[in-house]
């Protein structure tokens, strides 16, 4: 099981994942960390108040991809899942 | 004015513990009115709000000394204060000094009743508000003007709401001629007190057009306090007997006709409201927003405002036109010395065509040295 | 409706510019989110899983078609062209961006519309009925007190910061179609001896402890409410609890002191607010009525109208109500087709209804606490017509109050609180039970996706609660729950299900009823007469109890 640390930018609200050197707004760049190193950035960048809720969530990895192991985070990695239109591209909330 | 809260950047006095109210604190039972210059109110944190009761409750038993709100207060709960009848903030952490007159006078009126004797909206609405407000004891000069220029700098309509609604300005009243712009002014003030006390000076000189342009303005706005200010008849009989002194001495017959009795009826009041406009003359230019003259105040809030602001303000709100403006007269005073203006001229360059006179001196400070008087 | 004044306006508009200061500090970090939480959700702003989200208040549920326009002009310029009606007659938006926020605030503006206090922790939008004004069992029009209440909860000083949030609901009629006693206050308009007062029930609320509110004073002179309003508040605010989220709301003080004691504080604490100078005079009650005097309803109008077409019968008896003038009616407009998202509308869906209001009826239009729309002044007449435009664009379902027309909140799609979504479990329901509706006929179902219980779970006949079973979605299953006149709280059947089992066992719970009803009984009728027994049979086969 791998760290995922995630939020949403404060001046428009979008979702954001730690790709490593910097936020991206695509899953698919998320980086796997382990507790300690994710809990040190988090740390780090929890001083910045331009991100909300940040979290370090749970992820495993399936078949070579990562995966947030609560449906909650699935679906904040997808959209809604009643409106594929609206979705990322390449995700699946499954 | 709102009531202002004093800022003390000292956290937290040295408070009695009786005197330091904890939230959830039964004041009723503990706190006798009157004895003490200050109390204390505690907010341990911002989204506690019972400190607002505490406070309101204080008030309402009659405590008149200062109540001050002390802890994680910040400057987006100074409304809610104030109007709960805090009298000062001790803030945890500093809160900017001017950010408070701003955010104290952003509302133009309020919705309901709070610890203050502030008239709500609908008290302003159904009349009773002037009989309520007692006129302030104050004399007010230039540095009130300038402030309030600036507190409200670009926020003219706020300014007039909040002389219009807010009792701590003191008595109010609009004065009007009923002239050519009259209408946007008395439409704006009527939207929101129909009671506003209307001053108008009627200086026997005036059209019969002006007249019925008044009562039909009174009627379609709702005014129901118009005051018609005529000259002193015995001073009539003896500075104008004739009816003629317009034409040899026009100051001498606006002292008489106009500013003596306009100052009559601005007696008892702390500030009044003028339609004037800093594109109708070049003595005008320069207005500002409030000025201070006689101890009193005087808000311009149309200053601003350009002759086809005007037009497309009365046009939107369907206005009726002063019958005389379609035949010539931008500016209308009274009939003997008002005439047509010709394209390209001063909008007021009919008025007393061939004195040296633009204005009719109740907007003028009278210096009182005697050079200024009139020649009688 | 109520047209605002000047200051009505200039108040809006400095509320406006207020949060656009106070967004432009929390941007430049002079503000920090702690502080700025709860001012940005007492503009309505809400931080949900995928962006912000922004909800408008639409005071007692009316609605003018020009403010529906705007409304589908914002969700074009400032969403993804839609917006979700919800079961306190607001509406929401899904995508808004906080940098943007203000400016849609002032749009909202210039339609005398706003966001102010749709949440946070202080007196919420006023909901009523949605038919007020049409229905001919009304005292008289409850929504001139409702804008009463709206003007005086508007920037309340004392009680912006309560413990809990706060909701007013506000009817005129023995019907309940306002779930008003599941309100913090809810107040029945009456008259007594020619006089007219308040009927004030105080401490209902859903969530964690769903609570019907009971009767805490049975007539307070209508001029007096809102001193009686501020007693009651103010004994909230000194007294409720601010140690526990969760026991916060009025309904738990309500509760632990019992409503006798609860009353016996208000109408002391109501010796001192009546006194206040508190209440408006009658002639604001008459400033603000003369805003909802009914509109000019023609005379000598046919009653009846040609229903040989089946599809139109159909649709007219089921979505049609009753209205107070002759030859005109209510329409009922479904957001809830079998499949589609309850409660949202897209951008073209709502110009076409303003469309119709503009067209039919008087340009007004009213929203219901179970996310439908309606159009409440419709000539009979019009009726063909109405309902050819609403073909037009997808809205001429006809299930109101039907097994298909579920109450569904946003759920684990869109809210940050939820714990298992709720918008597919009800397009599943839908289509499961649209093809028996009619058979089942009164059928209120009602699902949450948490225990805070926006979907009103335990008011459903039949109630669908989400919970959170070790990162799975599960569904409990609750029966018995009103939020009508005759409001009562469902009760857990027992354990929970997937979202395909919950489907099954509400079908079971369907199968049980129809065997075991009585003529004229709903399912919640046969529920109250036989108890879980048989219901619990059917869905656990017998192996619990």
């Amino acid at each position: 099981m791998v760290k995922l640390l995630t939020g949403n930018r404060l001046h428009c609200g979008q979702v954001i994942w730690w790709k490593g050197d910097g936020w991206s707004t695509s899953f698919s760049h998320a980086v796997g960390l382990a507790p300690e190193d994710g809990e040190a950035i988090r740390q780090r960048v929890a001083a910045d108040e331009m991100i909300n809720d940040l979290a370090l969530i749970d992820a495993e990895e399936v078949d070579g991809r990562l995966r947030p192991l609560r449906i909650r985070e699935r679906i904040r990695s997808y959209g809604p899942t009643v409106r594929p239109d609206l979705a990322h591209a390449g995700q699946d909330y499954r | 004015m709102t009531e202002l809260l004093a800022l003390d950047d000292r956290a937290r006095l040295d408070l009695p513990a009786q005197l330091l109210i904890e939230p959830g604190e039964d004041i009723r039972a503990d706190i006798g009115p009157g004895r003490h210059p200050v109390i204390g109110v505690n907010f341990p944190k911002f989204r506690d709000g019972r400190g607002y009761s505490t406070a309101r409750i204080l008030r309402e038993q009659g405590y008149g000394g200062d109540i001050r709100a002390i802890g994680d207060v910040t400057i987006d709960q100074m409304l809610c204060l104030n109007r709960t009848g805090f009298s000062s903030v001790a803030p945890a952490r500093p809160i900017p000094r001017n950010a408070v007159e701003t955010v104290l006078s952003r509302y133009p009126a309020i919705y309901q009743r709070g610890a203050s004797n502030r008239l709500p909206l609908w008290a302003l609405r159904h009349g009773g508000g002037e009989a309520a407000i007692p006129p302030s004891a104050r004399r007010y000069g230039p540095a009130d003007a300038d402030a309030l220029t600036r507190r409200f700098d670009g926020r003219a309509e706020a300014a007039l709401a909040a002389v219009l609604t807010d009792p701590a300005f003191g008595k109010v009243a609009l004065v009007s001629s009923f002239g050519a712009e009259s209408a946007v002014l008395l439409h704006q003030a009527a939207q929101i007190r129909r009671d506003i006390p209307v001053l108008v000076v009627d200086t026997g000189w005036l059209f019969a057009e002006t007249r019925a342009h008044a009562h039909d303005l009174i009627a379609r706005l709702g005014l129901v306090n118009v005051r018609w200010l005529k000259p002193d008849p015995a001073l009539l009989a003896e500075k104008d007997p004739k009816g003629l002194r317009w034409s040899y001495d026009p100051d001498g017959c606006c002292h008489i006709r106009k500013v003596l009795p306009l100052e009559k009826g601005l007696a008892g009041y702390d500030l009044w409201i003028s339609g004037r406009k800093r594109h109708q003359s070049s003595t005008r230019a320069a207005m500002a927003l409030f000025e201070a003259a006689d101890g009193r105040l005087k808000l311009n809030p149309l200053a601003g405002w350009t002759a086809s602001m005007v037009h497309d303000y009365a046009r939107r709100h369907d206005l009726p036109p002063h019958p005389l403006v379609a035949q010539g007269y931008p500016s209308i005073g009274c009939s003997p010395c008002t005439s047509r203006v010709l394209p390209g001229e001063d909008p007021r360059a009919g008025r007393w065509r061939g004195w040296e006179k633009s204005e009719c001196g109740i907007h003028t400070a009278q210096p009182d040295d005697g050079r200024n008087d009139p020649v009688f | 409706m109520y047209r605002y004044d000047d200051i009505d306006r200039q108040m809006v508009a400095a509320r406006v510019a207020e949060f656009r200061d106070q967004v432009t500090r929390r941007l430049s970090g002079d503000l920090d989110e702690e502080h700025f939480r709860p001012l940005r959700l007492m503009n309505g702003l809400y931080l949900q899983l995928h962006a912000y989200m922004l909800r408008i208040a639409i005071p007692y549920g009316t609605l003018a078609a020009r403010q529906l326009r705007k409304l589908a002009d914002i969700a074009r310029r400032y969403d993804r062209g839609y917006g979700h009606f919800t079961t306190r007659q607001n509406i929401q938006f899904n995508w808004i961006k906080l940098e943007e926020a203000p400016d849609i605030l002032a749009e909202l503006a210039t339609v005398d519309m706003h966001s102010i206090q749709t949440s946070g922790n202080c007196i919420r939008n006023i909901s009523s009925d949605q038919y007020a004004g049409a229905s001919a069992d009304e005292v008289e029009d409850p929504r001139p007190w409702a804008e009463l209440m709206r003007q005086w909860s508007s920037f309340h000083p004392e009680f912006s910061w309560l413990p809990r949030k706060f909701k007013i609901a506000v009817i005129a009629t023995d019907a309940d179609r306002a779930a008003m006693r599941w309100h913090d206050i809810g107040v029945q308009l009456v008259r007594r001896d020619g006089q007219l007062g308040f009927r004030v029930y105080v401490g209902g609320g859903m969530g964690r402890t769903p609570l019907i509110a009971p009767l805490i004073n049975d007539f307070v002179p209508a001029g007096q409410i809102l001193s009686y309003f501020e007693a009651a508040l103010r004994v909230y605010n000194r007294y409720g609890r601010r140690d526990n989220l969760f026991k916060a709301r009025i309904k738990i003080l309500v509760h632990e002191l019992g409503a006798e004691r609860y009353a016996a504080e208000v109408a002391e604490e109501f010796l001192v607010t009546s006194q206040l100078g508190i209440d408006p005079p009658a002639a604001e009650i008459a400033r603000i009525r003369s805003f909802f005097a009914p509109p000019l309803f023609e005379e000598g109008l046919p009653e009846s109208i040609d229903r040989t077409d089946p599809d139109f019968a159909h649709w007219a008896a089921r979505q049609v109500r009753a209205h107070k003038a002759p030859g005109y009616a209510i329409v009922n407009i479904s957001l809830k087709a079998p499949g589609a998202i309850p409660g949202d509308a897209s951008a073209d869906q709502m110009e076409a209804i303003a469309e119709l209001a503009e067209r039919y009826s008087f340009g007004e239009l009213r929203v219901t606490h179970s996310q439908n729309l309606v159009l409440p002044h419709v000539r009979i007449i019009d009726l063909p017509a109405v309902w050819a435009g609403l073909q037009a664009a997808g809205l001429a379902h006809a299930n109101l109050g039907l097994a298909s027309d579920i109450i569904a909140c946003p759920g684990l799609d869109y809210c940050t609180l939820a714990n298992a979504r709720s918008i597919p479990l009800a397009q599943k329901l839908g289509v499961r039970l649209a093809p028996r509706e009619e058979e089942l006929g009164d059928l209120k179902i009602k699902i949450s996706g948490c225990i805070n219980a926006c979907g009103h779970h335990h008011a459903g006949h039949i109630g669908i609660l989400g919970v959170d079973r070790k990162g799975v979605e599960s569904y409990q299953l609750l029966l018995g729950g009103s939020g009508e006149e005759d409001a009562s709280a469902a009760t857990i059947l027992g354990p929970g299900f997937s979202e395909d089992g919950v489907v099954e066992a509400v079908a079971a719970v369907t199968d049980v009823y129809l065997a075991e009803r009585h003529e004229g009984e709903r399912l919640l009728d046969t529920w109250r007469r036989l108890g879980a027994a048989p219901f619990k049979a059917a869905v656990y086969g017998g192996a619990n109890d």
